[in-house]
């Protein structure tokens, strides 16, 4: 096995050995029940699109094969919990992007099973990427290094079983991070950790979830606001029936040498049953002054006033709150999105 | 064409029209005019079937047929049409989308022309139709959505809720063409309500109705407003309950 990852796995699988599972006591995992988890890392399959000349478009360990010194560079194990210490333990499949300066990309990747992803922007480079997983894996993951002026626009659909994602960007001095989550699978837990180290960085994180039955999403979306003048917006929307429920947490740490800072957080939940239950948690760590920083949350059914406005053009009132729900995802998804979110679910 | 009968209606388990009988014929445009608290709003939830405006006596008939226990799209589908006060913003429906599936128009080509013709005369940019629905829109903005609707609609009977308030005198000149035009082209029947006399410089009603506590209490013709306008609603509440 190669070095780098026989080390990065058997140091993970200690660690993991080492560590309980969270409790519900513990504030990050308060509305999330964790049962019935089989550690078990499975079979993995990924499909990627071709890649112009001079991108890197790899599976991770021809990567760790041919391009290590990059590799070594960039990524980061962060270990936070017992499944991403599982995670990087059970390394064995993934993908590897290198985007040279200047340089753009328009690339797609299917992954079945779990995987994890490092992507790598070099000065002033340009990326648009969207990945889609669907199968058993329990967990998988991204990391982002967007070099200085560097543009980076990801769509992340999410369609798995029980599946633990982890999602991690560092972006240098005025690149910029356009990400889109899509979750609509059966128990989704993500957590997202953005760090604006550049000045003059910006993110713009939307996570778009979709929940029926007894479905439960949670996301756990952190942004550190390192860099001066760096700006950050994070949303939230999602949309619930039956028995389902969610969790949406956004944390927002603006760091002392983080001056004029810009981020603003907002969730909206949109209630199709009397039985579904959204949590918002906003929380705001601010270690400077001159910054703005706002937060806001809306939980609600389909507003009745929206329906008798709607009806009173003639629309029935199943066509009205299809339309509702349908323009509820509108303001954020692309047209892959669009198919995912206002699909047969 | 609309034949109001001894109509009582309550919200939050409060009357607020307490007997109240109107009738509108075709191409008619009434008005009708009282102070705030009057009940003005309430008569026209109750018209369109706001569920939260329950009719507890009397009756609204379209066309000889009583409508009183008809959803508010079956109302609409009959050629009843409400444009709000305050329009409601649906985010994510375009505007233009939106107008093509109440109109039920198959025709495209028919529906691209109706609404395009339409827009330019109420003084609206082609770029209205790809916003959301009255999302960010201005007031003045969301009036001339209503009554693009109402004339993409083309209702047989249209209650305009206090549609010029909130309009400066450009807009509510578009405005009120647009009602005339509509009224005109369509042969709708109108029923205006409104809190102000300016709209009537552009309007010029058949009949005016002045409301107060939930009947009305005075009907005359246009020259009602001008003895409105010189004494006030005071001289209504003095000398009210006369027909």
């Amino acid at each position: 096995m190669l070095p780098l990852l026989s080390k990065i796995r058997e140091e993970s699988m200690n660690k993991f050995l080492g560590m309980n599972l969270p409790q519900e006591r513990e504030e990050d995992w308060r509305y999330t029940t964790i049962d019935n988890i089989e550690f078990t890392a499975g079979d993995s399959e990924i499909m990627m699109s071709d890649a112009p000349e001079g991108v890197i478009f790899t599976d991770i360990l021809t990567a760790m094969k041919e391009h290590s010194s990059m590799i070594e560079k960039h990524m980061k194990v962060k270990i936070m919990d017992k499944f991403s210490a599982f995670h990087y333990a059970n390394l064995v499949n993934g993908i590897f992007i290198h985007i040279p300066d200047e340089k753009s990309a328009e690339l797609s990747s299917v992954i079945n099973g779990a995987s994890h992803t490092v992507i790598v922007l070099g000065k002033n480079s340009k990326l648009k990427y969207t990945e889609e997983y669907s199968g058993t894996g329990l967990t998988d993951g991204v990391e982002i290094f967007a070099g200085e002026d560097s543009e980076v626009n990801l769509t992340s659909v999410h369609n798995s079983k029980k599946t633990f994602s982890f999602k991690h960007a560092a972006l240098e001095r005025s690149a910029k991070l356009d990400w889109t989550v899509a979750s609509v699978g059966e128990f989704h837990r993500t957590r997202m950790d953005i760090d604006l180290c550049g000045e003059a960085a910006s993110s713009d994180i939307k996570c778009a979830f979709k929940g029926r039955n007894e479905q439960h999403k949670d996301f756990l979306v952190t942004t550190n606001h390192i860099g001066r003048d760096t700006q950050s917006n994070v949303l939230g929307k999602g949309i619930l029936d039956d028995r389902s429920t969610s969790v949406f947490r956004g944390m927002i740490n603006i760091a002392k040498t983080a001056q004029r800072t810009d981020a603003y957080l907002s969730s909206n939940t949109l209630l199709l049953s009397e039985e579904a239950r959204a949590n918002s948690v906003p929380s705001l760590v601010i270690d400077t002054d001159d910054v703005k920083a706002k937060h806001g949350a809306t939980t609600g059914q389909i507003d009745e006033e929206q329906l008798f406005y709607l009806q009173s053009r003639g629309l029935s009132e199943a066509q009205a709150e299809e339309f509702i729900v349908q323009g509820f995802f509108e303001p954020i998804v692309n047209d892959k999105l669009r198919g995912v979110l206002n699909g047969s679910t | 064409m609309l034949e109001i009968r001894d109509l009582h209606v309550e919200t939050n388990g409060k009357e607020i029209i307490k007997g109240l009988d109107l009738e509108i014929k075709k191409g008619e445009i009434h008005v009708l005019m009282g102070p705030n608290g009057s009940g003005k709003s309430t008569l026209s939830y109750a018209l369109m079937g706001h569920p939260k405006y329950k009719i507890t006596r009397g009756d609204v008939l379209f066309e000889g047929e009583s409508v009183k226990d008809l959803s508010p799209d079956k109302r609409s589908k009959l050629g009843i049409f409400l444009s709000f006060q305050y329009p409601m913003e649906v985010q994510g429906v375009q505007l233009s989308n939106f107008i093509r599936l109440a109109t039920d128009n198959k025709n495209f080509q028919e529906f691209r022309e109706d609404l395009s013709n339409n827009m330019s005369m109420l003084k609206m940019d082609k770029s209205f139709g790809q916003r959301y629905l009255n999302d960010g829109f201005s007031g003045g903005e969301k009036k001339r959505g209503e009554i693009l609707q109402m004339a993409m609609l083309k209702p047989k009977l249209a209650i305009l809720d206090e549609t010029d308030s909130g309009l400066d005198i450009d807009a509510l000149k578009t405005v009120a063409e647009g009602i005339n035009t509509v009224n005109k082209n369509v042969n709708s029947g109108i029923l205006l309500i409104t809190h102000y006399q300016r709209i009537l410089k552009f309007v010029k009603p058949d009949y005016v109705h002045i409301i107060s506590d939930g009947k009305i209490v005075q009907t005359g013709g246009a020259d009602l407003v001008d003895k409105l306008e010189e004494e006030g609603y005071e001289w209504v509440s003095k000398n009210g309950h006369k027909k």
